[in-house]
Order: structure tokens, then C-alpha cells, then sequence
């Protein structure tokens, strides 16, 4: 599975990130989250990278959950001050839903981080979708590296022209770093220029349709898991919004 | 026979002054031309223009004709123009942006809807000419500059472009890489390939059969 096509891995990741966003209930989001943790594995994600995303989200995913206890008054109350039920059950629940729906999406994105943006291309435009526009994603996707680093580039050149930035108010560094935004963007705007000449000087958009050197083929148990995954998609959904099978 | 021919070229960028005009430039078959000249002067803009980059996809106001072959640019489609001259622009980082090295020399050839057996040609071939054929499934990112400067002529090089534009084609190159280069040159010229090659090192205009000075907005013909 884990040099298959990348058109499964897409029906995966589309049915995870579907799942994602319409489930609410926290046991379905549970399953959500270790279907995506049993795909992770078996498409050969690199666990150490999805654990090192998520401990560097850890603060941001504390908050979120902290404020969802904090907020959440439905349930039953389980930490009552002065009478005012400050966590209740309903509230751990959702911000523990709202944290698997983040696990679930760092789980496709590291699914896919591991695919060759080539193979995808090759695979997005054998599904039918108009190549100008896999590479407009497959570029604007490569454009956010660059970004950061032009960013921390800029900081950088700040830094050492004798700017403390660890010294320096809250306030006045938020100043700073929109200070700093400008050319970084206007940067990226003249890199991009001068990508799409040359790109336009190698025939890019001289033909309706290109060739591809690399090629992905569906294999039968591509085409196998494929079916698979699209039934229990439409199952899930079944279940999830008719109730089918009692649940 | 002139392969690429500016004729009285004159450009200015939108509202402002012209950066030069009346220029007159030949390539024959063959044949490899030197455009030298001060940093800022527009050396850049005319490899530009002779490619048919501007006016298609940059601003600027252009007068003057440029012929590919005795016709006009401005006429041909932007597949016949690619199929007939390939440029090198001056930074390699601004011009590779596949993952690897095989991803990235595939790219031209596609865009011309090769077949893939053609293209699986092109790709050795160009690798062989810049000898980096160790390097087909090498991760871009992770190669110094001067190799991708390397790289960058090969994906033009898999074009087979009858007119290379070489901008600059030898900064950042190690002696060995700058010796290579000039090989190429070499062999392009052999097979008939006309290359005009926008260099201010004396120390190339050995290749070159004529050059071409460009300063104060004029271009003059420098007898060597």
C-alpha cells in the first residue's frame, strides 16, 4: 500500500477529511481518528513527523481545548465554583472531538507529504482534472516553504543588524513583523513572476494537453481498495446522517 | 543564414524612458555571439525580447521585428517558439521547482507532447551532456548551485532548441563545471545550433565567432 497509486491515497484522504468536517459526535470522530491512524501506518507516513507536527501544535491544540471546556455549558457538570458549572461533560467531549479532528487532518497531511508531488500531478490529470491546474496547486503548495524561509530569512538580516528581537516589546515586534510582511511578500510576488516565464520559456501552456514521462497505473488491488473505501465511505455516511444499522 | 535576427530593437518599460533602441543583432547557424555590457543596461530585457518573453509575458513597449528563422516572432505560436529557442536565465533557484532532477529535465519535453519513450531519451542525453547522470533521481533541493545551474541547461538542452540564449550561463560555476559549459557550447555549435551567450568575462570570448557591447542604450558590433 505504501507505493500504491496516489489515487487511493486521494479517496482516503478525501473520505477522512469529509469525515472530519461532518462528524460532531465524539464516538464517531474516535473511529474517524484510528481509521486515520490505521491508514497512517499502512501508507507508510512517517509517524516521528506527525508526532513532531502535533507536539508543535500542542500549545495551540491546549488552548482549543481548554476554551471548549471553558465554553461548553451543556452536560453534566463535573467541576462546579460557587455554583457556576465550569467544566461540564459535554465540554470535555467536544474539545476532545475537536482535537481528533485535528489528528485526523495532520494524519492525511503527513499521508500525503509522503507522495511524490509528481505522482499526485500524473494522478490528479489521469482522474480528468486540467493539468494548468494541479500545477497552480502544486505551486502555490511549494510557494509556503518558501515564504517561511524568505520570512525567517528577513529576521535574520534584522538580527544581525543588532535588532534584539527577544528583547523587544509584544506590541512593537507585531509592528515589526508587519513591517518585515511587505517585502516578503512583494518577494514572493517577483519569484513567482519569474517562475511562470520560465516555465512559459519551457512550453508550459503551449498545448491544451501535455504528456507525462512518469506514469501511475492503478493495479487490481488498487482498484480493490479503491471500492472498499468508497463503500464504507457511502456506509459511514449512511449510518452517520439515516442512522443505518441502528447507529 | 541568420538563425535569430533583432532588427532595429528599440524597448522602454511603461512610462519610462527607453533603455535602448535602434538595435541591430545576427546569429547565424552555427554560430555563437557574445552580448557583453555594464550590469543594468538591459543585456537581460534583449535576451528577453530575442526569446519573444516580452512583449507575450512581461510589460514593455517594444518596436522593431525579431526573426526566428526569417519570421517574425510576434506570429509564431508560443509551441513553435519554445520548439525552436530555449533560454537560460541567470538564476538556477528562480527556474527549478520539481522535486528531482529527472522530474525536472521532463518537464519541457512534455509540454511539447513528446512520447514518453522520446522523452526518456531526451533525458539521458541531456544528463550525459552536462555529465550529471548520476544525478537523474537526485532530490533538486539538495544540490549546490552551480550544479543546478548545470541542471537548468539540461532541461533546455532536452528542448534540442536550434537558438540557445545562454544569460549568464557560467556564474557560480566551478572551473571544471565553466570548462564543461564551454564544451557544450562547442558541440551545440557543431550540430548547427545558433547560441548567443550574454557574458562579460573575457575569458569566453573564445567561443563566441562576433561580439556584441551594449552600453548607453546602443549596441555595437566589438571587432576582436
Amino acid at each position: 500500500m505504501r507505493n500504491g497509486d496516489p489515487r487511493v491515497k486521494l479517496v482516503w484522504v478525501l473520505l477522512c477529511t469529509t469525515g472530519a468536517l461532518i462528524f460532531f459526535r465524539p464516538w464517531w470522530m474516535l473511529s474517524l481518528a484510528l481509521f486515520t491512524l490505521a491508514g497512517t501506518l499502512a501508507f507508510g507516513a512517517e509517524l516521528e513527523s506527525l508526532l513532531g507536527r502535533l507536539t508543535r501544535l500542542l500549545p495551540l491544540l491546549a488552548g482549543i481545548f481548554l476554551i471548549h471546556i471553558l465554553f461548553v455549558q451543556t452536560g453534566e457538570p463535573l467541576l462546579l465554583i460557587r455554583g457556576f458549572p465550569l467544566v461540564t461533560s459535554d465540554g470535555i467531549l467536544r474539545g476532545a472531538t475537536t482535537l481528533l479532528r485535528f489528528f485526523v487532518i495532520l494524519g492525511c497531511a503527513a499521508v500525503m507529504a509522503r507522495e511524490n508531488s509528481r505522482r499526485v500531478m500524473a494522478a490528479l490529470t489521469r482522474m480528468g482534472i486540467p493539468y494548468l491546474f494541479t500545477f497552480q496547486l502544486m505551486i502555490a503548495l511549494r510557494f509556503i516553504p518558501s515564504f517561511t524561509s524568505s520570512f525567517s530569512d528577513a529576521r535574520l538580516a534584522l538580527q544581525l543588524r543588532g535588532v534584539e528581537l527577544d528583547k523587544i516589546p509584544f506590541r512593537k515586534k507585531l509592528r515589526l513583523y508587519a513591517d518585515l510582511l511587505l517585502p516578503v511578500v512583494a518577494d514572493a510576488v517577483v519569484k513567482s513572476r519569474v517562475l511562470a516565464i520560465a516555465m512559459e520559456a519551457r512550453g508550459f501552456g503551449a498545448y491544451e494537453k501535455r504528456t507525462s514521462f512518469l506514469e501511475v497505473r492503478m493495479t487490481p488491488l488498487d482498484w480493490l481498495l479503491t471500492a472498499v473505501l468508497t463503500g464504507l465511505g457511502l456506509a459511514f455516511l449512511g449510518c452517520y446522517f439515516f442512522g443505518w444499522g441502528g447507529l | 543564414m541568420n538563425a535569430l535576427e533583432g532588427r532595429r530593437i528599440s524597448f522602454s518599460y511603461p512610462r519610462a524612458n527607453a533603455l535602448f533602441s535602434e538595435v541591430n543583432i545576427q546569429v547565424q547557424v552555427g554560430e555563437c555571439v557574445i552580448l557583453r555590457g555594464p550590469s543594468g543596461c538591459g543585456k537581460t530585457t534583449l535576451c528577453q525580447i530575442l526569446a519573444g518573453i516580452i512583449p507575450r509575458s512581461l510589460p514593455g513597449e517594444v518596436r522593431g521585428d525579431v526573426l526566428l528563422f526569417g519570421e517574425n516572432i510576434g506570429s509564431l505560436s508560443l509551441a513553435r517558439i519554445v520548439e525552436k529557442v530555449g533560454v537560460l536565465f541567470q538564476d538556477p533557484d528562480a527556474q527549478l521547482f520539481f522535486p528531482t532532477v529527472e522530474d525536472e529535465i521532463a518537464f519541457g519535453p512534455e509540454n511539447l507532447c513528446l512520447a514518453r519513450e522520446e522523452i526518456g531519451c531526451r533525458i539521458e542525453q541531456a544528463l550525459e551532456a552536462v555529465q550529471m547522470s548520476e544525478y537523474r533521481l537526485a532530490k533538486t533541493e539538495t544540490l549546490s548551485y552551480g550544479q543546478k545551474q548545470l541542471i537548468a541547461l539540461a532541461a533546455v538542452l532536452a528542448l534540442e532548441p536550434r537558438v540557445l540564449i545562454l544569460d549568464e550561463a557560467f556564474s557560480q560555476l566551478d572551473t571544471a563545471s565553466t570548462q564543461l559549459v564551454k564544451e557544450i557550447i562547442r558541440n551545440q555549435k557543431r550540430l548547427g545550433r545558433a547560441i548567443f551567450l550574454v557574458e562579460n568575462s573575457e575569458e569566453h570570448l573564445d567561443l563566441a565567432e562576433r561580439v556584441y557591447e551594449l552600453q548607453g542604450g546602443r549596441v555595437q558590433e566589438v571587432v576582436l
